[in-house]
């Protein structure tokens, strides 16, 4: 099947398809370019236009000459295999009167098939994951710049006029540490309830002949696939008084179904002879849940633990909800929202230095809310492994 | 019949003797489902009422029992409303985009993932794309407005150099749908590639070797041998992000929402808060509830139906 492909006429020497190849690259380079156009003569322009339209009419002319050469079936298994050519072949001319170089991306497969695509492909993945490294750590290089550089500079990935008084700033404010304190009990507490709730109605869930069991499932499910909408809660929290304080930023989050139907996921794996020798023993249902079954699934329900504080930790929706008025109760999240969002001119108009540094000073505390996070992220990444059951769809 | 009943009966009996001492079990997330959950859905006949008020009640129970009946009066003023007509395309619009722009970007880069052979590279992606997902909208948000701020973003610097003029990004009616998709991207790729990693690696790895063998190219070898592999569980992945698409994305059109962008960047989320919490007199309690209800009942369609879809095709679901 291959060889036949082969057939068709390839000339295969080194120069030839480095020159392809380079024809290529400066084409691809000069039709980006043209999107930078703004700041190039009008003398330039022309220049680049020109040698454009010059690589365009030499890869036509190949092109061309190539399919002549063949012979009628070479001709036919050639477009029938290279439709993307066939394609550049006809659509140049219009493309070229309209001024629109992108159909040169149809000539990309042929000239990568000049070489061997194993390395072609290697090289081409290169590329892709370091500009998307690049995507991803971008921007965290620019918050940690700015927040150590001196006011009014102009700064991009690397600290310029270096400065700590943005940072001295941030670490000297006390409603800040206050905010980290709500956001550690909110989480701390929350876990500790929405695991306990969660894996303790796991546990009957769990068993196949607990008698109204389908009954339960469809109960929790109707709290995970419908809700009464923002109004209702946040009347339910006003007539519960517990608008403005730390319980409504952790109560409403405690039902956790997905993590539920997990745990009783993992409760179900539990061999049964386990439970069955301990009921022989004389050990209750409650021994038997926390001191037997928690223990030989612990590895999973920890994942769950983790996934449950990270989720109370980046809460902001329940801050936006159920907070109205009182400030010293914003978790971490919502008091970098509220400070990032606030005029500096209200806060520092009687501090002329912490206004010209006002930038700096946010990004400082976007790094320090960051660092938590970064902490914790080789714990993180140990449990992106267990991870893979969370994200994958339950089979 | 009968005696099947009573059969069913003495079983019963029998599951609850035996079973019946689990049932406390249930409590605390039940006492939790019913405060947090269920009684906020009897909140819901505010839909069905005049908007209750709430200042001369001596509760809000009170408020909502006293007031009259409508009907479908505040549904027919929803869909007669430009705002929430607005709020309600944006909403779709831009779940669209979103799915259309960021849903094939992690099956795309979870093969090349897995194909490539630079190790260090390899292990240096996986490090810095999975950061974002644990970060909060906050912090994201903050983040993005830095570094797309007109005059003194890293973006607008770099676009200076290159002689475009400075622009507004996040304060801009024109961008506004992009940042969202951008910044979405940027937050949950890393994430959702794990699962498609998964799925590639547990394909049989002698079927890419054959086909290499047959001389097969690359991209053939991906086309016929890893996408068909991993095929089920895009599909199962689709059906069920179809059944999301009500919600565009609460906290993160919040933290990024100015007035300037409210008619590109304007979801239901936003527009039942509005209602309630930045209402110009009253708190539109009713009008807020009716919009969240129409919202919830069109999303539990979307998603029982994906879900019965994944069911019959693919026998998975998420339940």
């Amino acid at each position: 099947m291959s060889t036949q492909r082969m057939t068709v006429f390839k000339p295969h020497t080194s120069s030839y398809r480095f020159l392809m190849l380079g024809g290529y690259v400066v084409a691809l380079a000069l039709s980006v370019m043209r999107v930078a156009y703004v700041s190039w003569t009008p003398s330039q322009r022309g220049t680049l236009q020109m040698g454009m339209n010059l690589l365009w009419i030499a890869f036509w002319l190949e092109e061309t000459v190539r399919l002549i050469r063949m012979n009628r079936a070479q001709q036919k298994r050639f477009l029938l295999f290279h439709k993307c050519e066939g394609l550049f072949l006809l659509a140049s001319i219009p493309c070229m009167v309209l001024d629109f170089p992108w159909v040169l991306l149809l000539k990309m497969p042929y000239c990568f098939s000049l070489f061997d695509d194993e390395k072609v492909f290697q090289k081409l993945a290169n590329g892709v994951v370091i500009v998307l490294i690049l995507l991803f750590v971008l921007p965290f290089l620019h918050v940690i710049a700015v927040a150590f550089s001196g006011p009014s500079a102009i700064v991009n990935i690397w600290p310029v006029d270096f400065d700590l008084f943005s940072l001295t700033y941030v670490l000297g404010d006390s409603a800040f540490f206050r905010a980290i304190l709500n956001s550690v009990l909110i989480t701390a507490i929350g876990t500790l309830i929405s695991v306990f709730a969660m894996t303790m109605a796991a546990y009957p869930l769990s068993k196949k002949e607990m008698p109204f069991r389908r009954t339960m499932m469809v109960f929790f499910l109707i709290v995970m696939l419908f809700n009464g909408g923002m109004a209702p809660n946040i009347l339910l929290m006003n007539s519960l008084g517990l608008n403005d304080t730390l319980w409504s930023l952790i109560f409403p989050s405690v039902v956790m179904v997905f993590h539920l139907l997990l745990i009783k996921g993992f409760f179900e794996d539990v061999p049964a002879e386990l439970e069955e020798s301990a009921k022989l023993d004389g050990a209750g249902n409650y021994t038997i849940l926390f001191r037997i079954i928690v223990p030989v699934a612990a590895p999973m329900i920890a994942t769950v633990i983790f996934f449950t504080a990270i989720s109370f930790w980046n809460n902001i929706n329940n801050s936006i909800l159920y907070i109205t008025s009182n400030q010293a109760i914003y978790p971490l999240p919502m008091y970098i929202k509220n400070f990032l969002s606030m005029n500096p001119v209200d806060i520092a108009s009687n501090n002329p230095t912490l206004l010209s540094y006002w930038n700096n000073v946010k990004m400082s505390y976007i790094l320090i809310s960051i660092l938590p996070v970064l902490l914790c992220y080789p714990i993180i990444f140990r449990y992106l492994k267990n991870g893979v059951a969370m994200g994958a769809v339950k089979g | 019949m009968r005696r099947s009943f009573t059969l069913k009966c003495a079983c019963l009996a029998e599951q609850l003797r035996k079973y019946g001492n689990l049932f406390p079990f249930y409590v605390p997330a039940v006492l939790f489902a019913l405060v947090f959950a269920y009684i906020p859905m009897l909140g819901l006949v505010m839909a069905f009422k005049e908007n209750p008020n709430l200042l001369g009640a001596p509760t809000a129970i009170q408020g909502i029992l006293d007031a009259k009946w409508v009907g479908l009066k505040h549904f027919e003023t929803i869909f007669r409303n430009p705002q929430f007509l607005n709020a309600f395309s944006n909403t779709l619009i831009i779940s669209f985009l979103k799915i259309a722009i960021i849903f094939p970007l992690p099956i795309a880069l979870a093969i090349v993932m897995s194909e490539m052979r630079n190790r260090v590279l390899k292990r240096g992606l996986q490090i810095s794309m999975y950061l974002p997902y644990f970060l909060s909208w906050a912090i994201i948000g903050g983040v993005f407005t830095a570094i797309l701020n007109k005059n003194t973003g890293m973006v607008n610097n770099f676009a200076d150099l290159l002689g475009f003029s400075r622009m507004e990004y996040v304060a801009n009616n024109d961008t506004f749908r992009g940042l969202l998709v951008l910044t979405q991207a940027w937050k949950d790729l890393g994430w959702s590639t794990i699962t498609y990693l998964a799925a590639i690696t547990a394909l049989d790895p002698g079927l890419e070797e054959a086909a290499k063998m047959d001389g097969a190219s690359k991209w053939q070898q991906i086309r016929h041998v890893v996408l068909p592999g991993i095929l089920p569980t895009v599909a199962v992945m689709f059906i069920l992000r179809i059944g999301y698409i009500m919600d565009a994305g609460f906290e993160q059109v919040f933290v990024f929402y100015s007035p300037f962008v409210q008619q590109n960047g304007d979801i239901l989320g936003m527009y039942t808060y509005r209602l309630i919490r930045q209402a110009a007199l009253v708190p539109q309690y009713s009008l807020s509830t009716a919009i969240g209800l129409f919202n919830s009942a069109v999303a539990l369609i979307l998603v029982l139906a994906g879900n019965a879809i994944s069911r019959k095709l693919f026998d998975r679901g998420i339940w």
